[in-house]
């Protein structure tokens, strides 16, 4: 089964799922509110469609409320250094969601903690294609993170955070990607074992 | 007679440490020579392989083109170009060997360093745009020899 854990589709849904489909993702994770609209299309090209919660934390205050939701992935985005430290420690086996924004964040005492309460780090793919000057420093860290992985024996999942089609990411791509940055293949097996343990335990 | 006993076990003890010594030394310089021979052995082993031109190829499907396969290759070849510079991209020697504008299949070949095998699939797969238009590059397979991915493309 091959799965992206979060995409942010913002216009022609129509053509995005049919790129999904060729592409042969089968389940997608999209935003709560976005589900409904999606659903028309993808009931068609037979994609699966799982809900997914972003909730950004920032002076390490999370919603109660967001702890009890169900049938739903939920993602803490950390905002600020603080944060990003109390997160793993407030919300054991939490999804942690590292993007361009907070990668600096995360250095070898967060992953430290990520591994010791048994959090999952949800990696955005999205920064790798944008042409910008912080792409550059964005790779960097994402060699470092692949060193820390190992190190740690992190739980991750890789997300392609695409809003156009083109931003999306073939399982072969990812694949091919992680290698090159140094990831070993157990490593990325791992990973994809555990994107299909969250889809399962919100379809089931 | 106490005197001429303990300067013979003086003697002996200073005989014996003096061949222990050069025992230990001689051990010392055959384990030193073991280890540059085998470090030497090593580090040519990794050179080698370094300067070793290795012939790649890779299966790739493009989603989404519109396009000629010269206009294709000149995207590949900017890509490198901007992933690892112009020289870098030079000594990767990419060459366009299939391409098929019907079923947007095409092989690459890669002749030089091995490392080239890695870079050109990090810049395959982070090609999105060029002059506006967008598209996706999937690298599907790699292998050594053009045989197997011929059947794959066809």
């Amino acid at each position: 089964m091959r799965i992206d854990l979060m995409v942010q589709p913002v216009e022609n849904f129509e053509k995005f799922i049919d790129v999904v489909h060729r592409l042969g993702i089968r389940v997608i994770g999209v935003s709560k509110d976005l589900v409904p609209e999606i659903e028309k299309y993808s009931r068609t090209k037979n994609v699966k469609v799982v809900p997914r919660v972003i909730v950004d934390v920032s002076k390490s205050k999370i919603p109660r409320h967001v702890l009890t939701l169900r049938n739903c992935i939920v993602g803490f985005r950390p905002l600020d250094a603080l944060s990003a430290r109390r997160i793993p420690i407030l919300v054991r086996r939490s999804i942690i969601i590292f993007d361009g924004s907070n990668i600096k964040f995360l250095d070898d005492s967060e992953a430290h903690l990520i591994a010791e309460n048994e959090c999952t780090v949800e990696f955005s793919l999205r920064e790798l294609l944008s042409t910008e000057r912080n792409r550059d420093f964005y790779i960097r860290r994402a060699a470092k993170f692949m060193e820390l992985i190992q190190k740690y024996s992190l739980r991750v999942v890789f997300s392609s955070f695409a809003k156009y089609w083109w931003e999306l990411w073939h399982p072969r791509s990812l694949y091919a990607l992680l290698r090159s940055l140094r990831l070993p293949r157990d490593y990325i097996r791992r990973s994809m074992i555990l994107s299909q343990e969250y889809v399962m335990r919100v379809l089931s | 007679m106490i005197n001429l006993i303990s300067i013979v076990v003086a003697l002996i003890l200073a005989t014996t440490s003096f061949a222990l010594s050069i025992l230990v030394l001689m051990r010392i310089l055959r384990v030193e020579k073991l280890l540059l021979f085998i470090g030497s052995r090593a580090i040519e082993r990794v050179a080698r392989r370094r300067l070793k031109l290795v012939k790649r190829y890779i299966l790739f499907e493009v989603h989404g083109f519109e396009g000629s396969a010269e206009e294709l290759i000149n995207i590949i070849n900017r890509a490198l170009g901007r992933e690892i510079g112009r020289i870098g991209a030079a000594q990767c020697n990419v060459r366009l060997v299939l391409f098929s504008p019907t079923s947007l299949r095409g092989v690459l070949r890669i002749r030089g360093p091995y490392i080239c095998m890695h870079q050109v699939l990090l810049a395959l797969t982070t090609i999105r745009d060029f002059n506006g238009k967008k598209f996706i590059i999937v690298p599907l397979r790699a292998s050594g020899s053009l045989k197997k991915l011929r059947k794959l493309f066809s």
